[in-house]
């Protein structure tokens, strides 16, 4: 008993003791849950079960007319901001936020008490009009160069025969002049 | 250097230089975000943020405080000179508490804005977001405190490889392969022929090693749980986790350096002696 820590931290502070418990509870709640609030994260690290798509999403963005390869030369926070907001964006199908639809299907009838705190967090309609001109805002900030004209195309693409990488359909997503 | 209560006693000397070590790295990182253009002022006043459905960045949200600070071309300058001031200022004057305080709160909203803006929740920051806070305990407060940080990088990836577990993940068929390809492809699309995408093409066509990096992966995650039972294999532990981030790195084209900060909880104080007598920091 008196190897183990929180025993040792009893014995000398228990208002410390009581912190760490109740992080400690608070985190292995949050697991047992599979719900994150922060400072008690879930650590899933790639522990989604994977399925097979049909097919992969890639990027390409062009600025001035130049391509801007985000898989390489940039720090890996860069390219988290150049890629992830702009996947979000892309796999909004209706202007409504994601995170509404799925607190909609959640908590069917409950969804009502929370709605009017969900249309202060949530995104509206007019965020996600803006989301093009920000992101032009962001190329020019990383590329160091002001952005006259953007462009972002969504190549949807396979594995071919597992040697090369084909294209199989392309759809613009921004294109700004 | 040893008491009655806690196994580990760090004089106020090697705290300090603990504290100079921690914040060296949170310096140079905080740089990295500058290069990275992921500063709060570099952020262009971002649109879409993603609070998903954690109650803290929905509160922070509702208090309108990172649309607030990262909006406003004056306040978020302001934020980043603190964040850097309040960082060299620890590192000139590492016992004074309320600094480390300052740093916490603007470092959290800072947290929640990349987050927010970023439109993902990643981990990647919490590292840095957590261990600050020991050194605001005092004597033997901050080596319980410090040894919970030890507890919590432990946790961290034991919970990864219980959930890999429970999930079944590590029993799927394709598991490695399948998250290679779906991090990687824009880059093997892009640079099909430098020397690192000649390396994964091959894995592409050798899925086996890729599944076996992954085992591996999760083989190691589940090593950690040792560490709840007795400090024996420290050594070991600390070893791991610095490979585990090179794994992410590789299958997932995740780059999780920051936990590297937490690896120095597996350090015996032994090792932060070595830091002092050599006047390193």
């Amino acid at each position: 008993m008196e190897k183990i820590f929180l025993y040792k931290v009893y014995r000398y502070n228990k208002k410390l003791f009581f912190f760490f418990l109740a992080f400690a509870g608070f985190s292995l709640f949050c697991n047992f849950a599979g719900f994150e609030i922060t400072p008690f994260y879930v650590w899933g690290m790639y522990s989604q079960k994977e399925t097979q798509p049909k097919e992969y999403p890639v990027f390409k963005i062009t600025a001035n007319k130049k391509l801007v390869d985000y898989t390489t030369g940039y720090f890996p926070a860069n390219r988290f901001f150049l890629l992830s907001p702009l996947s979000y964006y892309a796999s909004v199908k209706t202007p409504e936020d994601p995170t509404g639809i799925f607190l909609n299907e959640k908590l069917g009838k409950k969804y009502e008490w929370a709605k009017p705190y969900a249309d202060k967090v949530l995104n509206s309609p007019k965020e996600f009009d803006k989301f093009p001109g920000w992101f032009k805002n962001y190329i020019g900030q990383t590329t160091g160069e002001k952005v006259q004209s953007l462009k972002v195309e969504l190549f949807l693409v396979s594995y071919e025969n597992n040697n090369s990488i084909k294209i199989d359909s392309v759809h613009t997503l921004i294109d700004e002049k | 250097m040893k008491n009655k209560t806690s196994e580990i006693y760090f004089s106020q000397r090697q705290v300090k230089i603990l504290c100079r070590i921690v914040f060296s790295i949170i310096l140079i990182d905080l740089l990295f975000s500058a290069f990275s253009n992921t500063l709060v002022h570099q952020l262009q006043s971002p649109v879409l943020k993603f609070a998903y459905v954690d109650p803290t960045f929905w509160v922070m949200h509702l208090l309108k405080i990172p649309g607030f600070v990262a909006s406003d071309f004056y306040l978020s300058w302001f934020w980043d000179i603190v964040l850097f001031i309040s960082c060299i200022g620890i590192l000139i004057f590492p016992g004074k508490k309320w600094i480390i305080l300052v740093f916490i709160i603007f470092y959290f909203v800072y947290y929640i804005i990349f987050n927010s803006y970023g439109a993902h929740h990643t981990h990647s920051l919490v590292p840095f977001l957590i261990v600050p806070i020991p050194f605001l305990f005092s004597k033997r407060s901050f080596a319980f405190s410090w040894q919970a940080l030890r507890y919590f990088l432990l946790f961290a990836y034991s919970a990864a490889f219980l959930w890999k577990l429970f999930r079944l993940s590590w029993l799927k068929s394709g598991q490695g392969i399948l998250i290679l390809k779906k991090n990687l492809t824009p880059y093997l699309f892009f640079n099909p022929h430098t020397f690192l995408a000649g390396i994964y093409f091959w894995f592409v066509n050798h899925p086996v090693f890729v599944e076996v990096i992954f085992f591996a992966g999760f083989i190691l995650e589940g090593l950690f749980l040792i560490g709840f039972f007795t400090k024996k294999f420290d050594r070991y532990l600390f070893i791991i986790s610095l490979l585990l981030p090179f794994g992410f790195w590789f299958i997932a084209d995740a780059v999780f350096y920051e936990m590297v900060i937490l690896s120095l909880t597996l350090l015996p104080v032994s090792a932060i002696e070595k830091f002092s007598d050599q006047r390193i920091i």
